[in-house]
């Protein structure tokens, strides 16, 4: 069996891993099955690959055989895990889906004995028969009209609702000879052929990925094939295997689209000249606006001075407590003025008495004065006859000597010689002068 | 060249949906036989699509794809005036991409996320919503590649009663004609109403011609675009019953309905 893959996916995908047809063979038992998992399905490339796999492993004819083993394997993806989005709203999105399953058209053929191959399809996936003469037979539309109206998909949950029967199958038996070509299309090639037969001669010679993504994109911008994932799988029934598959490498990818947001420039025009009052509104809000945080720093200002204030006042507060505390109390006050008064008037006394007593001590002391002047003197004028006498005149001593005689002294002789004996009584005479004087005071 | 089966809603080439809201204060009265009001309905039901988009466009990787633009027109929520539908972290925005969307939903109902609360306050301008509807597809249009991709759908939910038509509603059949002329290469505007109402029990889906019913419901059914093949092929494919001349028309149809609807009017 000699295979030829044509591959690339649509443009709106970016890259080749996101292509949504897949296809099986096997070249034991020469059958090869096509799929296309519709994009509104819950990763209906994975439900693609699943049921091509199983028909390739086992292929049958038999549409209800199919059924039921398409059913077991509907199970299967039904409880396979799933991580959901973080966004609460794609993940209500990508549960949805999961509820309605997945979605996939299929083709299935074998080359049988006796140069027949047998085909099961089940929607839009077309097979094209080109034999040497270059006339093609199609394969289950022969029209774009008829292929269009195609509403036959095999759903997973259906399958398991048993809501798919044999009339979503198209069984055929098809002759061909050895150099007949079977060229399996899913529905946008399948499309173009129906539409433009001659373009099947340009598809079978593509021979690598450069001249594969050129037929593509030319018939993409002419728009005459729909963008969408592109697979073709050309046969020969051969004796040798040789298997050549053309897709994109690794590194291959369609550039993302730029995301610009369309903004609707006659209606922006009209909002833009209701939002001229809106930017007039603006203004006079950002002019309050401006007003209220003056005003706000104003009052946080007062408030600040306030509270300062109030610190101030406290701490005055305090101190008087503290001083009302501390200071006696207002009776006490009173008696103590009357105790400082009272103990004035006996300071007042005291001093009285003591200034009066300074005044005894003082007439005291005069009066000892006078009297130890009184005593003392004679030891003096002893002490001084006794070491001094002194000199006097003969006419002084003539004097004295007449006024001791007067006086009584005795002792005393007019002979004109002062002796110790005459300067004692004349000490003693004379500190009796001085006492008979001070009495007469 | 163009051919819209041959289209691809995908990031490279988005699709732009328009919902225009119905936030009149008629909008306050019961829905058919529920015990919601309209607005709670019309609410439920954007908030339901919204998220049936996020559907289509959610990758095996967790990644959502910006395969949508939606834009919310609410209408009504005051007198005469048209406004952005969108709240929270996306209020004052026209169209946003399915992934920003997503980004910043206003909270979660049971497990779903919503993006839309209910109104029903004033009257009902949908002229002047149409208009903007109108403004918005041009520019979207002439923007990037939009030329290139899907022509944008606006999809009017509304109790029909239009405040600000004209006489013989020659104002708001004018726009709408304005509309319908707008195009990409893949084709032209569509425009596709859904009538909801107080009255209970007669549903009606992709009708070919409305006989019975008030004038505001015929209008709102030859406001409405035809279904072009595809549609009609897509809505056959649902189980709907559809002819050949079926207009993008739905009265009283429940949340499924209007997703259907959506599927219906946006390739796969």
């Amino acid at each position: 069996m000699n295979i030829t893959i044509l591959q690339l996916h649509k443009r709106a995908s970016y890259e080749f891993k996101y292509i949504q047809d897949k296809y099986a063979y096997n070249l034991d038992n020469k059958s090869i099955a096509l799929a296309d998992g519709t994009t509104q399905s819950f990763n209906s490339e994975i439900w693609a690959e699943i049921i091509t796999r199983q028909f390739v492993s086992n292929p049958t004819f038999i549409p209800l055989d199919l059924i039921d083993s398409f059913t077991k394997n509907a199970e299967q993806y039904k409880y396979s895990k799933f991580e959901f989005s973080f966004n609460p709203a794609k993940a209500s999105l990508e549960k949805a889906k999961q509820k309605k399953g997945g979605t996939a058209t299929f083709i299935g053929l074998q080359f049988a004995e006796n140069n027949n191959i047998e085909i099961l399809s089940c929607g839009d996936t077309n097979l094209f028969l080109l034999n040497a003469e270059n006339k093609i037979t199609p394969f289950p539309y022969a029209d774009v009209n008829s292929l269009d109206a195609n509403n036959h998909f095999i759903n997973s949950e259906q399958l398991l609702q048993s809501k798919i029967d044999a009339t979503f199958f198209k069984r055929k038996s098809l002759e061909h000879k050895p150099n007949d070509r079977i060229i399996v299309a899913t529905d946008a090639l399948s499309r173009l052929i129906l539409q433009k037969p001659e373009i099947i001669k340009e598809l079978i010679e593509i021979s690598d990925f450069s001249a594969l993504l050129q037929f593509c994109i030319k018939y993409w911008d002419s728009k005459e094939l729909q963008e969408d994932d592109i697979t073709a799988i050309i046969l020969t029934n051969e004796n040798k295997n040789i298997i050549n598959k053309i897709c994109p490498p690794e590194d291959f990818s369609f550039p993302k689209e730029k995301e610009e947001e369309f903004i609707p420039t006659s209606l922006e025009q009209e909002t833009t000249e209701s939002k001229k009052s809106d930017i007039q509104m603006n203004k006079i809000r950002n002019n309050f606006n401006g007003m209220s945080n003056d005003l706000n720093y104003v009052v946080k200002k007062l408030q600040l001075q306030e509270l300062l204030l109030m610190v101030v006042i406290s701490l005055l507060v305090g101190i008087l407590i503290l001083q009302l505390f501390l200071r006696p109390s207002s009776d006490k006050k009173d008696t103590s003025n009357k105790k400082i008064k009272s103990e004035s008037t006996i300071v007042e006394r005291y001093e009285d008495s003591i200034d009066e007593l300074k005044s005894d001590i003082k007439s005291l002391k005069e009066k000892i004065t006078a009297l130890t002047n009184s005593k003392e003197e004679p030891k003096i004028e002893k002490a001084r006859t006794e070491k001094v006498i002194p000199k006097l005149s003969k006419e002084d001593i003539k004097i004295r000597q007449k006024e001791l005689i007067q006086a009584g002294y005795k002792t005393i002789t007019p002979d004109g010689n002062w002796g110790e004996q005459s300067e004692k009584a004349w000490t003693d005479y004379q500190t009796k002068k001085i006492e008979k004087k001070n009495n007469e005071k | 060249m163009y051919d819209i089966r041959n289209l691809t809603i995908s990031s490279t080439n988005p699709c732009l949906l328009v919902y225009l809201i119905d936030q009149s204060g008629s909008m306050s009265y019961q829905f058919g036989n529920a015990l919601h009001s309209q607005a709670v309905e019309v609410a439920n039901a954007i908030n339901d699509i919204i998220y049936e988009v996020g559907l289509r466009c959610i990758g095996s990787g967790g990644e959502l794809k910006n395969r949508f633009e939606i834009a919310i027109i609410g209408y009504g929520k005051e007198e005469n005036a048209v406004q952005s539908g969108w709240e929270g972290q996306l209020s004052g925005k026209w169209v946003v991409s399915i992934k920003n969307i997503f980004e910043f939903p206003l909270g979660q109902d049971n497990d779903k996320p919503i993006w839309v609360k209910p109104y029903a306050n004033s009257n009902t301008p949908m002229t002047k919503a149409f208009e903007n509807a109108k403004r918005l597809c041009k520019d979207w249009i002439e923007w990037g590649n939009h030329r290139d991709c899907h022509p944008p759908i606006i999809i009017n939910i509304t109790d029909g009663e239009a405040t600000d038509a004209g006489d013989s509603f020659y104002v708001l059949k004018n726009q709408i004609e304005q509309i319908k002329n707008i195009q990409t290469n893949y084709g032209n505007v569509s425009i596709l109403n859904i009538h909801i109402s107080t009255r209970a029990g007669d549903k009606i889906l992709f009708p070919s011609e409305v006989t019975s019913g008030d004038k505001f419901g015929r209008l709102l059914f030859e406001m409405s675009s035809p279904l072009d093949d595809n549609m009609i092929r897509i809505a056959q494919q649902k189980g709907y019953n559809i002819q050949n001349n079926a207009r993008g028309y739905v009265f009283n149809g429940n949340a499924t309905d209007l997703i259907n609807f959506l599927n219906i009017g946006t390739p796969q």
